[in-house]
């Protein structure tokens, strides 16, 4: 009988004594972009650059007291621009630059663009920057207005990147990881 | 004189060989005698001065003090068992002396219809005599056993499975199921992220001797978790006495390609009587899994599981310690896997897969890989005729990590894959009972119950905040039993303190909240007439809504939902009651029951109707509400014993469930289903022993009530499955046997979906599949 006493103090002390004082989880080491800024630089015929025009798009599931949509791109008929994205994690103080993670992955990813909404022929998205194995990456990209637009024309340029772990870009299967819409209007 | 020599030669040669052969066969020291206990099924009362008689060879003895037996002289051999007492139903059963352990007898009195039970050794059941208990023996376990312990629970009627797959299974009591049951293993409560509709019992179905499901609330001996039943499942009784012996168990699934193994060894130690051990390892690997038309990619699974225990058996006393390890990787269907709602519509759409898939046995992400550790110690002691105390030390770690299809390394050099979540769930539990139990009508239990638990994540984005709880309970049950009605009662008081930690991004605080819960429980038992019993029960019940009702706030990790918690929502409190009718006859065991489960704030997840935009793409919402609801159903089974050859079964099952304040029905209640059987003892076939053939076939209807807006798709089309399997027992010595068995699945190779299969949205269920099942026993103990 006191062998069993012993047994059951020993046991009282075993579930009340191991209480350790777990801190919040652990953060999270390979965060996902919260925020994708599209930048878009009007280039002359001579190839430099003229002006820029930015719109930002932001993950507000996770990121708050921010617009979800702040910007927006504005095109001119008949030019060329070089375009460029920018991944951010902004639930982090101060907002870190996250595009090297995607950079340094290339070759698993790829950022395809459709352009939508009244012409969507009248914005062309082309020359995708590659990969190591000379395929579509798509972080840096050329975008061609056509000429003779007489109306202001809205839109959205649809920007998917699209995850493939064995690297075949033009597989079916794939992990969305970006699926924006960045408004425009032309004129 | 030649002829003379030769004759007395002859005989002298035969005389020795005689004499070694006897002596051979006697070189294995053999008990001749035959022990056990004779107890009251519904009490647990000894009956002393009952007779217990071996036909043909009619020895046998009478039960003395405390129901004990001890008939000596008895040879080896089959004999048919019969125990008789006045006043208690006269049972037989084929047994094959001698047995490596004591044996217990359960009589049923006449007056009362439950059902009679021998069991090897001793152990204790529940204390719930009023209640629906279904036992599956060893013996049906090893002629059932498949691919996970959901598979084996199949076979009992009002219990249906909640499958991701085939290699993913969770059982369903009466609709309920995750915190609404509870799974005990050993003796402990399974503690294992439960709350996950694809998180399946961590339980090697190897490592089981028996299973017992309870229907029904057994919230005050169980705790708040058993709202809909209980499921006990029990690992073998250790041996007692100084023998070792252990059996080799394999068995083969054709349609995913599947072996499965285990070894078991036990043995008792020959210097200390009483002391026994057993050791056990068990694998399995399978892989994809096939439709009657295509692959499903990913499907593959891989074991690798162990047990040990260690016991010491006193007339007084008793200690026993257990470990098992579970361990396991699955692969989970690639086609079921999305990273947004695009994709999954997508899928939805197609109905099947989008890519060929090819069989493979390689697992790649999405996987699931968990380790279950459990420790148990178990004490047992008789403070005197009367009282006794038992008491049971539980530790369990419960491991999961979640991979997503796309790999994510800690770095680009090391490579190592790091999973999209990583959950530590700790659990220590002590339980500790009193049991009174006079020569009177009035018994009574008295228990304890202290729970710890600590929940540690890592994740890639947001699953659960970290968090601490504290529990502890006490109940007290008071047995009355009457010579035609039994009267169970219970009370039981929860004390729970949850304490979960800060996580900022997700405005989740440090806080800690508090809990009292009190429920009870009336059953009773009432023999109407030597062959009719009516039974029925009233209990209240209560649930803490469990960390992921109150905090989710993310994409649910592959389902393309994104899913919210509500922080306000209160405890689930209810009523529950069951009456059934049965019938027992030596031909007919016909029985019906009636259950209601009412609900005031029942916790469910529902569609918002509303999208989320994330950096993804949009997701649909699934909140966490309450609601009063009610679940109402029927079980009927019907058994009838033919002739010697032929037993039929039939079974029925129908159950609605009912969102009150919404007005509609409650998402994912099992649909209507009917079950046929034939087994057909075929008896002997020169070396071929107790040849049997069985023939199922299960029927479920489509399910029509379902809320609207509340799914992707309407329930599936009804189905019907047929089965066949065929056992033989092929003696290789004097006491072994080996036990096979073969078995179709899904004979006709069916193309079907189940209204519980969260698959059924992008592909049908698996296809026909064969089965054989191999069971060699060796060592010094005999087959029972």
């Amino acid at each position: 009988m006191k062998k069993y006493m012993v047994l059951v103090l020993l046991t009282i002390a075993t579930l009340y004594g191991c209480s350790k004082d777990p801190v919040s989880p652990v953060g999270d080491e390979h965060a996902p972009p919260t925020t994708v800024v599209m930048q878009l630089i009007r280039l002359d015929s001579a190839g430099k650059a003229v002006d820029t025009t930015m719109c930002t798009v932001r993950d507000t599931s996770v990121i708050s007291g921010k617009p979800r949509v702040e910007g927006g791109l504005s095109l001119l008929s008949n030019s060329k621009y070089k375009g460029s994205l920018i991944l951010l994690n902004e639930s982090k103080s101060p907002a870190e630059d996250v595009t090297a993670e995607i950079v340094a992955e290339k070759d698993a990813h790829v950022f395809r663009y459709m352009v939508r909404g009244d012409a969507p022929n009248a914005v062309s998205i082309t020359n995708l920057d590659k990969d190591s194995k000379g395929l579509d990456f798509g972080l840096n990209f050329e975008v061609k207005t056509v000429g003779g637009v007489v109306v202001k024309l809205t839109g959205v340029i649809n920007l998917i990147l699209e995850h493939h772990d064995d690297g075949n870009k033009l597989g079916a299967t794939f992990d969305t990881d970006i699926n924006q819409d960045f408004p425009f209007d032309m004129r | 004189m030649l002829s003379l020599l030769i004759r007395y030669g002859c005989a002298g040669v035969c005389a020795v060989a005689l004499c070694c052969s006897v002596g051979l066969a006697q070189s294995a020291p053999i008990d001749d005698t035959f022990r056990g206990i004779v107890l009251d099924s519904a009490t647990r009362n000894p009956l002393v001065g009952a007779t217990v008689e071996l036909l043909p060879i009619k020895k046998g003895c009478i039960t003395q003090k405390r129901g004990v037996f001890s008939c000596g002289n008895i040879p080896a051999g089959d004999y048919t068992l019969l125990v008789k007492y006045v006043g208690y139903q006269t049972i037989t059963r084929k047994i094959s002396l001698p047995l490596k352990n004591s044996l217990t007898i359960h009589l049923p009195p006449l007056a009362v219809a439950l059902k009679a039970t021998i069991i090897e050794g001793e152990r204790e059941k529940t204390n719930a005599p009023t209640k629906q208990t279904v036992m599956i023996t060893s013996a049906e376990l090893d002629e059932h056993r498949g691919q996970t312990l959901g598979d084996a629970l199949k076979t009992v009627n009002g219990v249906t499975t909640l499958q991701t797959g085939p290699s993913i299974s969770k059982p369903v009591i009466h609709g309920l199921h995750s915190q609404r049951i509870t799974v005990m293993n050993a003796g402990v409560a399974q503690e294992g992220q439960q709350w996950g509709a694809e998180h399946a019992p961590e339980i090697d179905p190897f490592s089981i001797s028996t299973i017992e499901v309870l229907k029904g609330a057994a919230t005050v001996e169980y705790g708040a978790g058993a709202i809909g039943g209980v499921i006990r499942v029990e690992p073998r009784e250790l041996p007692t006495t100084p023998i070792i012996g252990g059996e080799f168990t394999a068995n083969g699934f054709t349609n995913n390609r599947q072996g499965a193994a285990s070894v078991l060894l036990e043995g008792g130690i020959p210097s200390v009587e009483g002391m026994g051990w057993r050791v056990q390892a068990s694998g399995r690997k399978a892989g994809n899994s096939e439709t009657r038309e295509y692959w499903l990619g990913n499907t593959g699974f891989e074991e690798l599981n162990a047990s040990a225990a260690l016991g010491y058996a006193t007339e007084d006393y008793t200690i026993k310690g257990y470990y098992s390890h579970f361990g396991t990787s699955l692969g989970v269907y690639f086609g079921s896997h999305f990273g947004n709602q695009d994709d999954l519509m997508r899928a939805i759409t197609a109905g099947r897969p989008l890519t060929e898939y090819d069989f493979s046995y390689t697992i790649a992400g999405p996987k699931q890989v968990i380790a279950h550790d459990l420790w148990t110690v178990n004490a047992t002691y008789r403070l005197s005729d009367a009282w006794k105390i038992e008491s049971q030390y539980g530790y369990q770690v419960n491991n999961r990590q979640e991979f997503d299809a796309r790999k994510r390394y800690n770095d680009t050099i090391s490579k190592v894959l790091v999973p999209s979540f990583s959950l530590n769930l700790t659990s220590m539990t002590l339980d500790a009972k009193l049991r009174y139990t006079p020569d009177g009508a009035l018994s009574a239990t008295f228990g304890v119950n202290g729970l710890f638990q600590q929940n540690i994540g890592q994740s890639v984005t947001y699953l659960l905040p970290n968090f601490t709880v504290h529990g502890l309970s006490g109940y007290a049950i008071g047995t009355w039993t009457m010579p035609e009605l039994i009267v169970n009662s219970g009370l039981r008081l929860d004390l729970r303190s949850q304490r979960t930690y800060q996580y900022t991004p997700k405005n989740v605080p440090d806080s800690s909240i508090s809990y009292t819960g009190l429920s009870g429980s009336l059953g009773a038992l009432w023999s109407l007439s030597s062959i009719t019993s009516f039974t029925g029960n009233l209990s209240t019940t209560y649930r803490i809504p469990s960390i992921n009702e109150l905090y989710s706030d993310g994409v649910h990790h592959g389902t393309a939902q994104y899913e919210i918690g509500d922080r306000a929502l209160r405890p689930e409190r209810g009523i529950s009651a069951d009456a059934t009718f049965k019938v027992t006859t030596p031909s007919v065991v016909a029985e019906i029951g009636a259950y209601l489960h009412y609900f005031d704030g029942f916790i469910y997840s529902a569609p918002a109707l509303r999208t989320i935009l994330t950096l993804r793409g949009a997701f649909p919402v699934f909140d966490y509400r309450q609601t009063r609801a009610m679940i109402t159903g029927v079980d009927a089974n019907f058994t009838y014993i033919a002739t010697e050859v032929v037993r039929l079964d039939a079974a029925l099952s129908w159950l609605v469930g009912n969102n009150m304040d919404a007005r509609e029905a409650l998402f994912q209640m099992p649909a209507p289903r009917a079950k046929l059987g034939a087994h057909l003892h075929l008896g002997d076939w020169g070396e071929l022993l107790h040849n049997y053939l069985e023939i199922n076939g299960q029927f479920v209807a489509r399910q029509t009530n379902y809320p609207e807006n509340a799914d992707y798709i309407p329930p599936p089309a009804g189905y019907a499955l047929f089965d066949v399997s065929a056992g033989t027992e092929i003696p290789i010595s004097e006491t072994h046997k080996i036990h096979l068995n073969a078995a179709v699945q899904n004979m006709f190779d069916r193309d079907y979906r189940d209204y519980l299969s969260r698959f059924r949205y992008f592909t049908a269920d698996v296809g026909r599949t064969f089965i054989i099942r191999l069971k060699i026993p060796f060592g010094e103990f005999p087959d029972e």
